[in-house]
């Protein structure tokens, strides 16, 4: 555990210190969620409609990209290797990588997207779900896309092989979670959908690390 | 006899515990078999031959380890030997792969030429059901295959077996194109059947999936350059692909429930079951597929060894 807290601290320093890791993420959710109704129509019942698959799609591929530098600077500098050869359990580094980097990139998303869903005209009734649903599903996505980081890190132009990799995996939480918003619009119980979302999670946050931390054991060749 | 057969139960029990692996080995394949009658729920064969299939199983596992657990784990643990080291494997294959390839031929030429021109026409769909006969074995092949490189990723990442990591690389892009032709040979059935090439049924979504991590694990492969770490994470993938698979298969099933959409079946609302007219060379192209799927793999995985082992003493021997 000593090295989860060194580790997080770590990052948050480190985020501190270069915040455009950290706003750029958000940014482009934003962004690429504007386009939608700039693409297809303002109409309000077509925005309605759209807005649980727009939103889930740009949330999960705002996580992507920001994954993509998840281990590729420590791998740059050096670190990852001290991290390899570090007498504390690779699981738990990683583990304390990812929670760092779901609060500063994945939380932000959750709280800002009840903004952007209202501005897609969803009911006001509807916003709890949809921030729960990213609540659940974000830290998944974070978890699935650190194992294809973790098998690209030492890769040139790894960003693209990460996409070919992560996207078909991420497909499960993507169904769910803009299913979850599909139900709550139709007034559905939207809980049972939750509990997959918190499911898959508590899969993902178990046994994602040893695979992340295998990953990076193969990456560096060790 | 007291004092002979205690020591031999003893000898059993410590030649049991030895090759620990094995149970884990033992365990894998019922996971993926039970995995894959999971996923392959398709209402195209009775469940009777997969029960059938796990009877099969079943036998074998109880007279085999049960019964003469000293022959059962011996032959294991010579075949995990002989089989794990390419050069034995090299050999084997190359005395197995004239008899495959026969079988192959036969299985699947009967198979095609009965399904396709001497079996009964369907009753609603009259003869473009016929399809069938290589839609079918391609898309289970396509699923047994990635269920097959799950279990050799496992085996590659916990014994680091150099022949599970050839395998993966051998079996990958043959999946990919079994998936591609299930794909291509369904449009061109769901266009007299459906009324379109193409639909978000749950079946046609899955299958398409299941190529898109096909293709992940071979772009994978192909841009790590040191042969032994490209077939390690592609290893990892796969395994980590394979437990995706049935969550993605349920999360589909769910979504496709969840859309109200226009469920199909394969042959109408009559029941699933078909008659054993069509049932017996269905069978055959099936079995077929499989012998040409074997054939294919052993020969990329020859290529890869060959390969792989340019350097050594014993290819220069071979090639020469």
């Amino acid at each position: 555990m000593r090295g989860f807290n060194a580790t997080l601290q770590r990052e948050v320093l480190l985020a501190m210190r270069s915040p455009a890791e950290v706003i750029n993420p958000l940014f482009f959710f934003v962004v690429v969620v504007s386009l939608f109704p700039l693409a297809v129509s303002p109409t309000p019942d077509l925005l309605r409609e759209m807005a649980p698959g727009v939103i889930w799609v740009a949330a999960l591929l705002a996580v992507m990209l920001s994954l993509d530098g998840l281990f590729r600077t420590d791998e740059e500098t050096g670190v990852l290797d001290q991290l390899l050869v570090a007498p504390v359990e690779l699981y738990f580094t990683v583990l304390a990588k990812i929670v760092a980097h779901w609060l500063l990139v994945g939380l932000p998303l959750v709280l800002v997207a009840p903004v952007l869903g209202y501005m897609l005209q969803l009911p006001v009734s509807v916003l709890g779900t949809l921030m729960w649903g990213l609540l659940l599903g974000t830290p998944s996505l974070m978890v699935i896309g650190a194992i294809g980081a973790s098998l690209t890190v030492g890769l040139r132009r790894g960003s693209m092989l990460l996409a070919l990799l992560v996207l078909p995996l991420y497909i499960p939480v993507l169904v769910f979670g803009a299913g979850s918003l599909g139900r709550a619009l139709e007034a559905l119980p939207v809980n049972p959908v939750l509990a997959v979302l918190g499911a898959v999670l508590a899969l993902a946050l178990s046994l994602g690390p040893f695979a992340i931390a295998l990953g990076l054991r193969i990456s560096t060749g060790d | 006899m007291q004092d002979s057969r205690a020591e031999h139960r003893s000898q059993a029990s410590v030649n049991m515990a030895l090759p620990g692996h094995f149970y884990l080995i033992s365990l894998v394949t019922l996971l993926a078999a039970v995995l894959t009658w999971f996923i392959w729920s398709a209402p195209v064969l009775p469940r009777s031959i997969w029960l059938g299939g796990g009877w099969v199983f079943g036998v074998v596992f109880y007279f085999g380890a049960l019964r003469y657990p000293d022959l059962y784990w011996r032959t294991l643990e010579r075949w995990y030997h002989e089989l794990g080291s390419p050069r034995y494997f090299y050999r084997l294959s190359g005395l197995w792969l004239p008899w495959l390839v026969a079988i192959a031929v036969v299985l699947c030429l009967t198979g095609l030429v009965w399904g396709l021109a001497f079996a009964p026409p369907h009753h609603e769909q009259g003869n473009s059901y016929r399809i069938i006969y290589l839609h079918v074995p391609a898309s289970s092949a396509a699923l047994m295959g990635y269920m097959a490189m799950g279990v050799a990723g496992l085996v590659a990442l916990v014994w680091r077996l150099k022949m599970a990591e050839i395998m993966i690389k051998a079996i990958a892009p043959f999946g990919a194109v079994m998936a591609a032709v299930s794909l291509i040979s369904g449009a061109i059935w769901g266009r007299p059947t459906w009324g379109t090439y193409w639909i978000w049924d749950a079946r046609l979504t899955s299958m398409l999936i299941l190529l898109f991590l096909y293709l992940g694990v071979i772009a994978l492969q192909n841009a790590i350059r040191d042969p032994r770490q490209a077939g390690r994470a592609a290893s990892l993938l796969s395994v980590v692909g394979v437990i995706n698979v049935v969550i993605v298969r349920y999360s589909v099933d769910w979504w496709q429930s969840l859309h109200q959409g226009s469920s199909m079946s394969m042959f109408g609302t009559a029941g699933s079951a078909i008659h054993p007219s069509m049932l017996a060379p269905l069978l055959l192209s099936m079995f077929g597929i499989y012998f040409l799927y074997a054939v294919t793999v052993l020969v990329r995985a020859r290529t890869e060894i060959l390969w792989r082992e340019r350097k050594s003493q014993w290819v220069r021997e071979e090639v020469s």
